[in-house]
């Protein structure tokens, strides 16, 4: 194998994060897409590979992904809004609900115990430029996160299932910076975040 | 190394192969070249009839399909190469049609740079790993109104988000999947976008998408590298 440098990589951020985020997308993830009651096996495989931190790392997965499904239980309920915008919304919660749901599930399959949910708040969300601004925040930051984290990933299953999570997370993203008046990538290659970066990024609406 | 039997993805596409051989014979006069026939028939002999188990890494250094493209990584990013290539050149030929207008053809211009970019990307890797860059297929596209236009394009950007998703778990270079991760949502970004103008759902799978192999990949974008 050659151990030569990749100049087409230069453009491409190759950040470190922690793997734990990755393990708890992947699991999540993993969970919708065989069953709930399959995913239990691998998972604890890759945990006994991986050691240390996981449960860690798939409880902060699983704050940020309720800090996402209370966001848009709120932006569901804003009156007025453009009807395209509100569908969008309506299915990204239900997106995000099925991560949260599936995603302590797991956990709790693991023998761990979910984080409770934190207490968010959000400014008020008076018409759909506010709405949009806090929600392309939050995916834009999902995706960088699940980027961020997925090279650390050592199970190719769970690796596998952090993609098809990630792949959703690009989808919304996309769709609401659309709706925005955005370009709907940034860029040609999206940024990957660390775990801290993703954690500034949720900060402002975390309140305990 | 864990058995990872219980998830079903990594062996169907090779057993597609295996026993469809019209399905086989179809996909090496897709992918060309004698020599990359003769490899993935190794690969499937290899194989034996044997279940297999363990990573899709295990067979034809890439998984299967992709080994056709060369080995390991390099033919992995060949195959998304040969699908990048397939994007720019409809992107360009769609914005020259002249059937576009407005925000479409504005996406258009957007998307195919991004695609554009993509390919100049991974023609730089391939080379960075030693390996040589695929082939430019010349495909063919019927681009006759606004309608066939955004259908295929909504068709090629999900096809190609889905073949990225379907090779992440069988990169072995962090780097390599570092930036096919960061391809991948950004092509997941173009098909939501698409789709949406054809009145889809944000996600059509829902809040967990599939992965495609590169059997149903290359298969559904046959009809344009065959013309």
């Amino acid at each position: 194998m050659t151990t030569r440098a990749t100049p087409g990589l230069d453009g491409v951020q190759v950040r470190g994060m922690t793997r734990s985020a990755f393990l708890l997308r992947g699991a999540l993830a993993a969970g919708g897409l065989y069953g709930a009651g399959a995913v239990a096996p691998f998972v604890g495989r890759a945990f006994g590979a991986g050691g240390g931190g996981d449960i860690a790392i798939l409880n902060f997965a699983l704050t940020l992904e309720h800090v996402e499904s209370d966001f848009y239980k709120k932006a569901v309920a804003v009156k007025g809004l453009p009807p395209e915008l509100a569908s969008v919304l309506h299915q990204i919660s239900g997106h995000e609900d099925a991560h949260v749901q599936q995603l302590t599930q797991t956990i709790q399959q693991l023998g761990a115990t979910p984080s409770p949910a934190p207490k968010t708040s959000f400014p008020a969300l008076r018409g759909a430029a506010a709405v949009l601004r806090i929600a392309v925040a939050l995916e834009d930051a999902g995706v960088g996160a699940y980027n961020g984290a997925a090279p650390r990933i050592q199970s190719p299953a769970l690796l596998a299932a952090a993609g098809s999570i990630v792949h959703v997370e690009g989808r919304h993203a996309g769709a609401l910076r659309e709706l925005a008046g955005k370009f709907p990538a940034p860029g040609a290659f999206d940024k990957s975040l660390t775990q801290a970066e993703a954690t500034a990024a949720v900060k402002p609406y975390v309140t305990g | 190394m864990p058995s990872t039997a219980d998830s079903p993805r990594p062996e169907s596409a090779l057993e597609e192969l295996r026993h469809d051989p019209s399905s086989r014979k179809r996909f090496l006069r897709m992918a060309g070249g004698g020599s990359a026939a003769v490899a993935l028939s190794l690969a499937l002999a290899a194989c034996g009839g044997k279940k297999k188990s363990g990573g899709g890494n295990q067979i034809g250094g890439a998984g299967v399909g992709t080994a056709d493209f060369g080995q390991g990584d390099v033919g992995i990013l060949n195959y998304a190469l040969t699908l990048e290539y397939l994007e720019a050149d409809l992107y360009r030929a769609a914005v020259a049609t002249g059937k576009l207008s407005g925000r479409l053809l504005e996406l258009a211009k957007r998307f195919g740079a991004e695609e554009q970019a993509h390919v100049t990307t991974l023609e730089g890797t391939v080379r960075g790993l030693g390996g040589k860059p695929a082939s430019r297929p010349k495909p063919r596209f019927a681009l006759a109104s606004r309608a066939q236009i955004l259908t295929t394009l909504s068709q090629v950007e999900d096809v190609g988000a889905s073949a990225y998703l379907g090779q992440v778990d069988r990169i072995q270079s962090k780097a390599v999947l570092a930036a096919a991760l960061a391809i991948h949502t950004v092509e997941a970004r173009h098909a939501a976008v698409l789709g949406a103008m054809l009145g889809q759902p944000v996600s059509p799978q829902g809040a967990f998408a599939r992965p495609a192999t590169s059997v149903d990949v290359l298969q559904q974008v046959q009809g344009f590298l065959s013309g």
